[in-house]
């Protein structure tokens, strides 16, 4: 290989790993914010879901309308995924189970998707599935406040009837280098399902001796802290997501920055046996010009 | 009775307490010790936690109460 060109080679991958060492930086400072977010409010996610599986029977009796399960005509799917990639396999296994997901959906009603996140977004347009709504720029979300848009319309949506079923797709944080996508029956409110979901965090077992009071009246109950209770599990479901997709992209960019720094220490050997090279055939070169001379 | 205070930021509040008083939505309730369980919608309001020496008094801005076995827990946006 011409020197020139190992030296260009050498150049453009010590710029590669420049930026992909910065990346690491940026987004280990954002993982550990959003891990210690979603940590946080895991306590809180838990109480929330109990108290919904306590109220749940009572409610069902009641024929609740968060809890009716009515005819399937439309399911919406919504799916949590990120704005930006160079985060492994991130936004591709959370595509992967959502797909997978909504293909069963399909047997039973029509499927509409809320996308959350670009990436998500773009890979539903691509798959012409009929989008519905998205949102985006969720990637740094911390108050409980700039979840309320996605809560209130999902909500909204439910109550007016327009979907019947309501899926939520997101990544369940487990550690800095796992991270499990997951889908849960969001609506109409289902005991089993919150069941599943949180039972390998939680563990503790928890039931009432005898049946709670519940103040005011079931009816107020209903409309008061049902919403509140889901706006608190969509919000914990962003801040799990956000939490993989930080993990992900600094894991991701710790093994760019290291195959870059193996790469730069390769082509630095090839430049110099390059160099080598050219001296020794330089010399010979030399000695032999000599040599005829004299 | 163990009161625990939660919010999405994490346990906020875990004290022992003789009696909490917080504005429900259809009025005030106290609730002492050994009460029977109860779930309540908490609205904006002053909550009031009872010890014996210290009492706790935050204005919130609205939650949800929960007491079930001499625990209870409060549930609340912020604190």
């Amino acid at each position: 290989m011409e020197l020139k060109e190992i030296r260009r080679k050498i150049e453009s991958v010590s710029n590669i790993r420049k930026l992909t060492g910065a990346l690491e930086t940026l987004s280990a400072l954002k993982m550990k914010k959003s891990q210690k977010f979603a940590l946080d409010s895991r306590p809180f996610a838990q109480k929330v879901n109990q108290l919904l599986s306590h109220i749940e029977p009572v409610l069902k009796a009641r024929k609740d309308i968060f809890l009716r399960q009515d005819e399937v005509k439309k399911i919406l799917a919504v799916v949590i995924a990120s704005d930006r990639g160079f985060c492994g396999s991130f936004n591709q296994n959370v595509a992967r189970l959502a797909e997978k997901e909504i293909r069963k959906m399909k047997e039973t009603g029509e499927v509409e998707v809320f996308s959350v996140g670009k990436k998500a977004t773009a890979n539903f347009k691509k798959k012409k599935e009929k989008i519905n709504n998205s949102f985006f720029g969720i990637g740094d979300y911390g108050e409980l406040e700039e979840v309320k848009p996605i809560s209130d319309y999902i909500i909204r949506a439910f109550i007016e009837r327009k979907f019947q079923k309501v899926y939520i797709v997101w990544t369940d944080f487990q550690s800095t280098f796992f991270q499990k996508p997951r889908i849960m029956q969001l609506l109409p409110l289902d005991r089993e399902s919150l069941r599943e979901i949180f039972k390998e965090i939680s563990g503790e077992k928890h039931e009432h001796e005898t049946d709670p009071i519940i103040e005011p009246s079931l009816g107020m109950v209903g409309r008061e802290i049902i919403p509140q209770l889901i706006e608190y599990l969509i919000y914990q479901c962003i801040l799990e997501s956000n939490a993989s997709e930080h993990s992900a992209r600094m894991v991701a960019m710790r093994n760019a920055s290291d195959n870059a720094k193996k790469r730069v220490g390769e082509l630095m050997l090839d430049y110099n046996k390059a160099r080598q090279e050219m001296i020794t055939r330089e010399v010979t070169e030399i000695s032999s010009a000599k040599e005829v001379l004299e | 009775m163990k009161v625990e205070i939660l919010t999405p930021k994490g346990l906020e509040l875990a004290v022992e307490a003789k009696t909490v008083i917080a504005p429900t939505l259809i009025g005030e309730i106290a609730v002492l010790e050994n009460h029977i369980p109860i779930i309540s919608v908490l609205k904006a309001g002053k909550l009031t936690i009872k010890s014996g020496e210290k009492d706790i008094t935050r204005e919130i801005e609205g939650g949800i109460l929960e007491f079930a076995k001499d625990k209870m827990v409060i549930l609340l946006k912020r604190f």
